[in-house]
């Protein structure tokens, strides 16, 4: 079972890699294809132009990228070959695995974004709100959750919160706002 | 006669304790900077260029040597620490500081970086003393080929740095290559990869790019695990542990190749300590024996880069004090103090004012006392840091993360930039993909490209001009011995691995 | 109750707005920030942090300095473009805010832009690295009239300064020099001096220790009078060449400064800049300071940006939609 999920798993990973690298690669060459000023820049007189070395990179990260994923796809057909090959019971057990592991994976994955999403808005808040509200707002809610998240008691975690979030923020306004003259 | 005013300049600058306690002021005041993310040594100097101007001009150079000297120790302190570089000089210093860290060796890994500061410091005064007239001549020799040839050099260098497979790392390294395209073009000004958006004109900086990838990324890492008991920073890590004499010992080689490349990439007018850093770790995993151990905690990979960071100071004055260029952004700025005392480095300043040039040199070496001492004295409260409860730390490094990367050229663009690569960082993390190549693709990128395409320009197209230059040749010989070795290697390694799997069955 | 609140409030902040008028007299009340668009170090930092240091005589704020940098100069003036209208945000800008404004779309238009007080020129002079033979300009110009393109100068990338000084020489002697880009005026120097290129039009205080050390030579400055720094070198007149190449620092304001703020900073500016103290510190730096009141400030700004645009027009370097 161990070999199979492994194998699963990277056959995976690698696909994933795979289409990182290639979704990169054709956004890049996207963008310098579409530039007429990069395009025309091409064999014109002696400097090589700007558009060069990025159709280079941008094309074997192309190729690169390719290969990975046709290694993965490789992979993928040899552990469904392997698995249907072998008994059942190895099949539903890959399968019964990763769903658990997945769940906190995906627990993992939504604290990862909210926190990339209230610090995206946060630029916004405070030139709404001004620095110390702003960002106040925004810590004491994560100081809270993540604080009844290690201890399940909501009232200390409120406290604390409270208190650690202003502290923080004040912290942060005096060294970068009074002291270095940050224009935020 | 050089070394007698030296010695003058030193004991009268060390008798006199309004000066004593101006350049302890300095080092404390550089440390704590240099430690704030988003505050390079750069802006340290900056901010506190203003309280310089009405100095005498001996001690405003005294003063702002020794905030430039202690930045840049102080950079590695948050490397270290929670895992953001605090200045350029420090992003490699963290891929093997903070997994130290990490497993409870903070005080260690701070010790090893300091005492390595010292030494590279150290090292890279007394190159300048000596030999600043001889290799300044030598830094001179550096065209464009041969820039061309030392961006090769260390994009073969690159490819090993990583852990994992290494045409991963290079894919990796790849995208910081078109990351540093990003802006308008340095040859033509022509913009690339801006999407039509005046916010990603301004090109992506290392230094939120860093901040982004290793501060925020971590931050997402470990952001779910905060409500386990056991967090991922355990309270082990402050503990004392005896400081093991030997290994810092054994490390002196790397300390020594750290230091000589710091010097000599920083001798090289705009490379700078990022550039040194970087080869320095990438040549520290490459020919060591143990490059598995890198990325885990391995001391030559604090060591070499921070004696490489120090040692490239003493590098960068030696173009700025023989020929009045300056070596980086620092030195312009030291440069620009300079000038407003009335005092301008350059090829005049050793024979029209010799006395100013040692008074230099021993603000230099006061300044790394000073750096060290404070740092010991530092060193009992700073890993105390690591004892505030993981989720607190989460968020507070968040923050710093948005408000530094702010902080470094005052635009929303690179707060922006900063959050994009954190989530790239993640998701890295996520594809098990390394992510310092990113980094080091970026810094070489802009080098190889800009000197490449500057170096066939100058030789009307032909690439024979690289063959002119036996500078470019030989590193070119080096990349290739480089790539050739674990081509060989591996063979070697297998052979090893099969003799011992036949002595040991399971 | 909570209507009573409401309506104290909202008179109480009436009253304020009605209230801003009447304090106007007070502007400046709060720091001002001057902001620069060139990394910390460089000419133009230098400048804003003297003009910074000396203050204090002659306004009852500080002055800040902040480095808003990238884009070629153009992301710290769209800062200043952007900021409010309130008199508050200062600019300083030169030669390149010219040029951005018509290579880069997304610049800002020099329209959106107020100029305040010109501060002074950056006169430019003419370099060779000591490994050429050529002593004066007439063997300069005969060189490259003999082979065109003969002769290698290190600029800067087409829109910065020492490119559009380049481009003038070109179009006023009718020669055409070989131009290789560098990133900035200290690698320009580096290469002069390590002999990669041939010749460069810098600023002179860059260049000044190299002449007089022998590492490189000067052979003519491109400006009205002879530099300070520099008294050797005659200027291009002098020699019977009529050119002149010369950056300039100013400062500005986004568009729509109430008049009597902008009338104030003006004038507070200009005595700031006639300050003999001041100007003392800045000629120690190799700073040429020769102010000039708005109108003149204004009215060098047209010229000059009529000036700039069309040697940028003749190398084909303006953008479509921004020609004129």
């Amino acid at each position: 079972m161990t070999i199979s999920t492994f194998r699963s798993t990277a056959a995976l990973r690698d696909m994933a890699c795979g289409v990182f690298f290639c979704g990169f690669s054709l956004i890049g060459l996207s963008s310098v294809t579409n530039s007429t000023a990069l395009m025309d820049s091409l064999n014109q007189g002696l400097d090589p132009g700007p558009a060069l070395l990025p159709l280079v990179t941008l094309g074997l990260m192309l190729i690169g990228g390719s290969l990975i994923m046709a290694k993965g796809l490789w992979r993928w057909v040899q552990y469904i070959k392997h698995s249907r090959q072998s008994m059942r019971p190895a099949y539903s057990e890959t399968c019964a695995k990763p769903s658990k592991k997945s769940s906190l994976n995906i627990s993992q994955h939504l604290h990862a974004a909210a926190l990339l999403a209230s610090l995206a808005i946060l630029p916004s808040v405070i030139q709404w709100l001004g620095f110390l509200p702003a960002v106040v707002a925004m810590a004491l809610p994560w100081l809270v959750w993540l604080g009844y998240r290690r201890t399940h008691r909501i009232t200390q975690a409120t406290l604390f919160g409270c208190l650690i979030s202003s502290l923080l923020c004040l912290t942060l306004y005096l060294i970068f706002i009074t002291l270095l003259d940050v224009p935020l | 006669m050089l070394i007698e005013s030296f010695i003058t300049t030193l004991i009268s600058t060390l008798l006199s304790p309004w000066g004593l306690s101006l350049a302890a002021l300095g080092a404390l005041l550089g440390i704590i900077l240099g430690a704030l993310p988003g505050v390079s040594s750069t802006m340290a100097l900056a901010i506190l260029l203003p309280l310089s101007f009405s100095m005498d001009a001996h001690l405003a150079i005294l003063f702002l040597l020794c905030v430039f000297v202690a930045s840049v120790y102080g950079g590695s302190i948050s490397a270290i620490l929670i895992n953001i570089p605090g200045t350029p000089g420090a992003i490699v210093t963290q891929l093997d500081g903070h997994p130290m860290a990490k497993a409870g060796k903070a005080r260690e890994a701070l010790t090893y970086a300091l005492i390595a500061s010292t030494v590279g410091g150290a090292f890279g005064l007394g190159l300048l003393v000596i030999t600043a007239p001889l290799l300044a001549n030598v830094a001179m020799s550096f065209r464009s080929p041969e820039f061309a040839a030392v961006a090769v050099f260390g994009l073969v260098l690159l490819a090993y740095a990583s852990p994992g497979t290494t045409v991963r790392g290079l894919l990796v390294g790849a995208i910081g290559l078109i990351c540093g395209m990003v802006g308008f073009d340095t040859l033509t000004d022509v913009p690339r990869f801006t999407f039509d958006t005046s916010a990603l004109q301004g090109g992506i900086e290392l230094v939120p790019l860093c901040v982004g990838l290793f501060g925020l990324g971590e931050v997402l890492k470990h952001l779910h695990a905060s409500n386990q008991t056991a967090p991922a920073i355990s309270m082990a890590a402050t503990q004392r542990t005896r400081l093991k004499v030997r290994t810092l010992i054994k490390s002196w080689k790397s300390m020594l190749r750290g230091s000589l490349i710091g010097a000599f990439v920083g001798a090289i007018p705009a490379a700078g300590s990022a550039i040194a850093v970087a080869i320095a770790y990438a040549q520290e995993v490459r020919f060591s024996k143990h490059p598995e151990q890198f990325g885990q905690g391995a001391i030559e990979g604090v060591v070499a880069p921070e004696a490489a960071n120090s040692s490239s100071i003493g590098g960068t004055l030696i173009p700025m004090m023989t020929l009045g260029v300056p070596g980086d952004a620092i030195t312009a700025v030291l440069m620009g103090s300079l000038l407003i005392h009335g005092l301008r480095p350059g090829p005049m300043l050793f024979s029209e004012n010799p006395e100013f040039v040692s008074s230099i040199y021993a603000g230099f070496l006061i300044a790394l006392l000073l750096t060290l001492i404070i740092g010991i004295l530092l060193m009992r409260w700073l890993p105390l840091i690591l004892r505030i409860p993981s989720h607190i730390l989460l968020i507070g490094i968040a923050l710093l993360c948005v408000v530094g990367a702010y902080a470094i050229r005052n635009s929303m663009a690179d707060v922006y930039i900063m959050l994009f690569f954190g989530a790239l960082g993640y998701l890295l993390h996520l594809l098990s993909l390394p992510s310092a190549p990113l980094a080091f693709g970026l810094i070489l990128g802009p080098l190889l490209e800009e000197n490449l395409r500057r170096s066939l320009i100058l030789g009307r197209g032909s690439w024979d001009i690289f063959l002119h230059s036996p500078i470019a040749m030989g590193l070119f010989a080096l990349s290739a011995f480089a790539i050739a070795l674990p081509l060989l290697a591996p063979l070697w390694v297998r052979l090893k691995s099969d003799i011992q799997r036949f002595k040991t069955p399971f | 109750m909570k209507k009573q609140l409401l309506i104290i409030s909202s008179t109480v902040l009436l009253g304020l707005q009605c209230a801003t008028p009447i304090f106007a007299n007070d502007f400046p009340e709060k720091p001002i920030n001057i902001v620069v668009p060139w990394p910390a170090g460089g000419a133009y930092d230098l400048a804003a942090r003297l003009i910074a240091e000396h203050a204090s005589d002659t306004f009852s704020v500080p002055l800040v300095v902040q480095n808003v940098t990238g884009a070629a100069g153009s992301t710290g003036v769209r800062h200043v473009a952007n900021a409010n209208a309130d008199g508050y945000t200062i600019g300083v800008m030169g030669t390149h805010a010219i040029a951005q404004s018509y290579m880069n779309p997304n610049a800002t238009s020099l329209d959106e832009l107020t100029p305040l007080v010109f501060i002074g020129p950056e006169p430019a002079a003419l370099a060779v690295s000591s490994e050429t033979n050529i002593e004066d300009i007439a063997t300069y110009l005969d060189t490259l009239k003999d082979t065109p393109g003969n002769i290698i100068n290190g600029n800067d990338s087409p829109g910065g300064f020492s490119y559009i000084a380049a481009s003038m020489l070109e179009n006023q002697f009718d020669v055409e020099l070989t131009k290789i880009p560098y990133q900035g005026y200290a690698p320009t120097v580096s290469a002069l001096l390590s002999g990669e290129v041939m010749s460069a039009l810098l600023p002179i205080p860059l260049l000044a220790d190299q002449h007089a050390a022998g590492q490189l030579r000067l052979l003519g400055v491109a400006a009205q009078e002879r530099h300070p720094f520099a008294p050797d070198v005659p200027t291009f007149k002098e020699q019977g060449y009529d050119f002149i190449a010369e950056d300039f620092f100013m400062l500005y304001l986004p568009e729509e400064v109430p008049e009597e703020r902008r009338e104030k900073l003006a004038d507070m500016f200009y005595a700031l800049l006639q300050d003999t103290s001041f100007q003392d510190a800045a000629s120690k730096i190799g700073l040429v300071i020769q102010p000039k009141p708005f109108d003149e400030t204004e009215r060098y700004l047209e010229q000059r940006s009529d000036e700039v645009y069309d040697i940028l027009a003749t190398s084909g370097l303006v953008d479509g939609s921004l020609t004129r």
